[in-house]
């Protein structure tokens, strides 16, 4: 892994210019705001119950940046408590270029993250896309080159290490599960890639359960120990061979057209729209695992397993984690039961299994 | 040079761990590469945790398992060169425990599984692909009514 001293000489730039440079981007998006008429879009969403305005230069961007989160949006508009706003602009789309010089192609090629010294700003950026945060003022605000280079992993999660922290910063912490819902009561699925965590909630949502997500969950502790998950995107990424498992969700695959990026998107805003929820509380982490069986079975899991599924990869995507932020994760497993799914031959039967969890739980 | 004398620290500064049920779990924050060990080996990390020495966890575990003397030894010192490799744990420079280990079957022996640990190596391909983050402080930040 670098070091930050690999970085230092653009910690320097952005500890001496970050405030110069993210006025210059105000300015930039402002005149493209105001004067792209038709392509501008403002929209008001509710992140972790936090209100949220997005504005949008450029009608496909929006489109492809603001799908994922059509699930939180609000007809509430009240500018005056904003918790976050994020402005973005398509350079192609209204021919604004960034202002700030960004890598050319065949260098700076790697995505990097750096910090003002002060933290105060951290910025976002490849050489098709730049992204700065203001963590004081609540503020993002970028511009994306070509949406020719959108990758399918950008439509899935937009601005997903900026919000990370930003959600970090309000107590939100971002795990790597999926999670479902019935009356309010949320399963958590725990796993590294390739588990079953996604082929689990998408059959749920498939069979009729409530959807929040089935890759990100936002975490958040309660003052009475219980936990919350947030929901933060609606969409979901499939391989092809994963898709064909749900026939129902065929009609919604959204392909990149590339082999280079050959995975499909599914927007669940698009195929049960009424199937989405933004929060539920967490009553029980489950483990998928693959096993040569006819059907799917539950059985209880240690607290130990339950942890060691869940903690490796859900700090990986947390800022700067340590001891706190997995004795948290400890606290969930503690809190809730646990257990293993193995998922067997049929997934459509999946769901039933999970629902029986809930109603266990319920009762 | 590891010796009976050596006491071992968890390296704080990129491991997180925690001890639950019996199963002690590692994960190298910067590497992404995490461990578990459970029973004999779970009670030997969270002994290192104390502080305690190479000859005073040998000790302990022979008071708490039915093994002889020799087979401990061997273990322990096995498991501390395997966790010295992995950058789990260094050596400490401090003279005593910082605490007491209570053995939770203080008046009988249990039956003893040599110590293993347990490496998964599954988080590298996916660090290589995400960029670090960088070093960040807490930003105090101000409510949108204007108060702090």
């Amino acid at each position: 892994m670098p070091s930050l001293e690999s970085h230092s000489i653009d910690q320097d730039y952005i500890a001496s210019a970050s405030l110069e440079a993210f006025g210059l981007m105000q300015i930039t998006f402002q005149g493209a705001f105001e004067n792209c008429g038709d392509a501008a879009v403002e929209s008001h969403y509710i992140f972790a119950g936090l209100p949220v305005r997005i504005r949008v230069v450029g009608l496909r961007l929006a489109e492809y940046t603001l799908s994922p989160f059509s699930h939180l949006r609000t007809d509430h508009k009240n500018s005056d408590i904003l918790n976050l706003t994020i402005d973005f602009w398509d350079e192609s789309e209204t021919g604004i270029p960034c202002p700030i010089g960004l890598p050319v192609s065949d260098l700076g090629l790697y995505r990097t993250v750096t910090a003002s010294s002060d933290s105060r700003f951290l910025s976002d950026r490849d050489w098709r896309i730049l992204m700065l945060l203001d963590r004081e003022t609540r503020h993002a605000i970028g511009s994306f080159r070509s949406l020719e280079r959108f990758l399918m992993a950008d439509r899935a999660r937009p601005f997903n290490r900026l919000l990370g922290l930003w959600y970090r910063d309000r107590g939100v912490h971002v795990i790597h599960s999926a999670m479902v819902s019935r009356n309010g009561n949320g399963v958590i699925f725990v796993g590294k890639g390739g588990s079953g965590k996604s082929t689990s909630a998408l059959a749920c949502v498939c069979a009729g359960l409530y959807y929040l997500g089935d890759d990100f969950i936002g975490l958040q502790e309660q003052s009475d120990g219980s936990f919350l998950g947030y929901s933060l995107y609606n969409s979901s990424l499939l391989d092809p061979d994963h898709l064909v498992c749900f026939p129902r969700l065929v009609p919604y695959a959204i392909d990149s057209g590339s082999a280079e990026d050959p995975k499909s998107l599914i927007l669940i805003s698009h195929a049960f729209p009424e199937r989405l929820r933004r929060f539920a509380r967490i009553r029980a982490v489950v483990i998928p695992c693959v096993v040569s069986a006819a059907h799917p079975r539950i059985r209880p899991a240690s607290k130990g397993e339950a942890l060691l599924a869940l903690a490796p990869s859900s700090l990986r995507l947390q800022i700067n984690p340590g001891s706190r932020e997995l004795d948290q994760l400890a606290r969930l497993v503690n809190r809730v039961p646990c257990y293993w799914l193995g998922l067997g031959e049929n997934v459509d039967e999946i769901p039933q299994c999970i629902e029986e969890l809930i109603e266990g739980i319920e009762s | 040079m590891l010796n009976l004398q050596t006491r071992l620290q968890p390296n704080e500064k990129e491991v997180a761990s925690k001890i639950m049920d019996g199963e002690a779990i590692m994960i190298n924050l910067s590497t992404g590469v995490y461990h578990s060990m459970i029973n004999v080996g779970a009670v030997i990390w969270e002994l290192i945790e104390k502080r305690y020495s190479l000859e005073e966890i040998i000790k302990t575990i022979t008071e708490a398992y039915d093994v002889s003397l020799a087979q401990a030894q061997a273990d322990v010192e096995r498991l501390a060169a395997q966790l010295i490799e992995e950058a789990l744990v260094s050596i400490s420079d401090g003279g005593a425990p910082t605490s007491t280990y209570q053995s939770p079957a203080p008046s009988q022996r249990v039956p003893y599984e040599s110590p293993r640990l347990n490496t998964y190596r599954d988080m590298n391909d996916l660090l290589a692909l995400d960029p670090p983050m960088p070093k960040i402080d807490d930003v105090p930040w101000k409510s949108p009514s204007g108060d702090s």
